[in-house]
């Protein structure tokens, strides 16, 4: 099968630190891939150097065969939640989602409000983002990541602030996302996450990568 | 493009410091014509909306105005947690046009509101004519009365509507000019890198009337936004070279933005929330 991602001895430094060391990766379709690692470790950078957010100083990362940073800027059909997701404080959710949205004109409003819905969270709800809890807002970036049905999925932490029954529902929607197609990448400090969820798991430690299993 | 420079003022609601920014141009522009305020009122007559036309004649109102340009746009290339989900729809290049096109539509509204200024404090002061009016009249055959340097020869030669339009182009150009020093400042180098070489060329501009150096003035774009940019003397920057010279910058510093934007490292400075 081919491969929908191909990061090929990637090299990133910033100053004197080198934060992606001849990093290798294939990303096949349909799998989730599990990324941990200690703050620092590198996961982040990784993630941004896929999305075309940070280029390599060496090697090449291949998004759909297209080289990041080449033969294209910023791959299209990825969905993102890096860091911490941010929104427009004084808007709400649905408002939020719908601005971005009208970027790319790809969408609905009611594919908008089935996104933060399935997230577990009101498309009606007029409450501003500002007064979000930390999980609401992680809910919403998840339904930032997914209202477009991109092939891809980068979640950077996707669990953080959320509560339990919060991490469950998540869960379960990166496994229905996984069985509809998507190929979704994940970082998490939570081992319990990604011996659930992927299919594929690998350790950085300093800005290298190893295969755990 | 248009979508991504909206996007950037629609956090203007929730940013302490664009309404420091604007607030202080209000605040600063009531103490300014504190004086012809209350001429107006001792002599019983009313001002003209056009004081802004001579606004940045003033050495001190200049350098504060252009502080608070840089301070509009010290955060340059305006990358944030929410700018990466615009970023991810948008690309790298139309991400990146959107930003400059946001330096120059809010200069656009910046000096629309020095400009709104300069009448709202004069309320209820203010009567409404196409012509200059008595008050400006008197202010420039003596000038400096009631406490404000207005230029005769401009009051002669130009329309009232003329001269405030001028004085604003000017502004925009230069306020836009000095974004973009900011922007690109930032971008070779840390994030107050751009702030510190703006700010250093405002305090240059200053000090050109402290030392009393008028010939300095070709390298002063502050100098150029003033009605001296326009005045017909002898001893004037020609307006040829004023507008020659801030749309080279513009368009210099504009292509060597987008070149660079390919490779740039996009890294969120700030929380978007």
């Amino acid at each position: 099968m081919e491969n929908l991602i191909e990061i090929q001895d990637v090299v990133k430094r910033f100053g004197e630190q080198t934060v992606l060391d001849h990093v290798s990766l294939s990303v096949t379709p349909g799998k989730i891939y599990g990324i941990i690692g200690r703050n620092g470790s590198g996961k982040t950078v990784l993630f941004k150097s896929i999305c075309g957010f940070v280029l390599p100083d060496a090697g090449k990362i291949l998004v759909r065969g297209k080289q990041v940073g080449k033969d294209v800027d910023i791959p299209q059909g990825i969905g993102i939640i890096i860091e911490h997701p941010g929104f427009l404080r004084d808007y709400s959710g649905f408002q939020n989602l719908k601005l971005l949205a009208r970027l790319q004109k790809k969408i609905t409003d009611e594919k908008i409000k089935e996104s933060i819905r399935l997230v577990g969270l009101d498309p009606e709800d007029k409450k501003k983002v500002g007064k979000f809890s930390l999980g609401m807002r992680q809910r919403l970036g998840i339904a930032q990541a997914i209202m477009e049905s991109p092939d891809i999925l980068i979640l950077d932490e996707p669990m953080n602030g959320l509560d339990k029954h919060g991490v469950e529902d998540m869960r379960k929607l990166l496994v229905q996302l996984k069985e509809e197609g998507t190929t979704i990448l994940v970082a998490s400090h939570n081992p319990l996450d990604i011996e659930i969820l992927c299919d594929e798991v690998y350790e950085m430690d300093a800005g290298a990568i190893t295969k755990v299993h | 493009m248009l979508r991504s420079m909206c996007n950037n003022f629609r956090k203007w609601k929730s940013s302490y410091r664009v309404f420091i920014v604007f607030l202080s141009v209000l605040v600063f522009t009531f103490i300014r014509e504190d004086y012809l305020r209350q001429y107006a009122q001792d002599v019983g007559l009313a001002v003209t909306p056009y004081f802004f036309a001579f606004q940045m004649d003033d050495g001190i109102t200049r350098m504060l105005f252009y502080f608070g340009v840089v301070l509009l746009f010290c955060n340059a290339p305006f990358m944030d947690d929410q700018q990466m989900f615009v970023l991810v729809r948008t690309g790298r290049l139309r991400w990146f046009a959107g930003q400059l096109a946001y330096i120059v539509a809010a200069n656009l509204v910046y000096f629309l509101w020095t400009a709104l200024t300069t009448v709202l404090v004069l309320i209820p002061q203010v009567g409404f004519s196409t012509d200059w009016g008595g008050i400006i009249r008197m202010c420039a055959e003596n000038n400096g009365l009631a406490g404000v340097v207005m230029h005769k020869e401009i009051v002669e030669a130009y329309t009232p509507l003329a001269a405030c339009l001028i004085t604003y182009g000017l502004n925009v150009l230069v306020g836009t000019l000095l974004g973009l020093v900011v922007f690109l400042g930032n971008m070779l180098g840390s994030r107050i890198y751009g702030s510190a070489v703006a700010i250093g060329w405002i305090v240059f501009s200053n000090m050109i009337d402290v030392v009393r150096l008028p010939k300095l003035r070709v390298l002063s774009p502050l100098h150029w936004t003033t009605t001296y940019a326009y005045l017909r003397s002898d001893d004037a920057v020609p307006l040829w070279y004023i507008l020659a010279v801030e749309i080279a910058i513009i368009l210099v510093t504009g292509f060597i933005i987008m070149k660079k934007s390919k490779t740039y490292t996009l890294d969120a400075i700030e929380s978007g929330l």
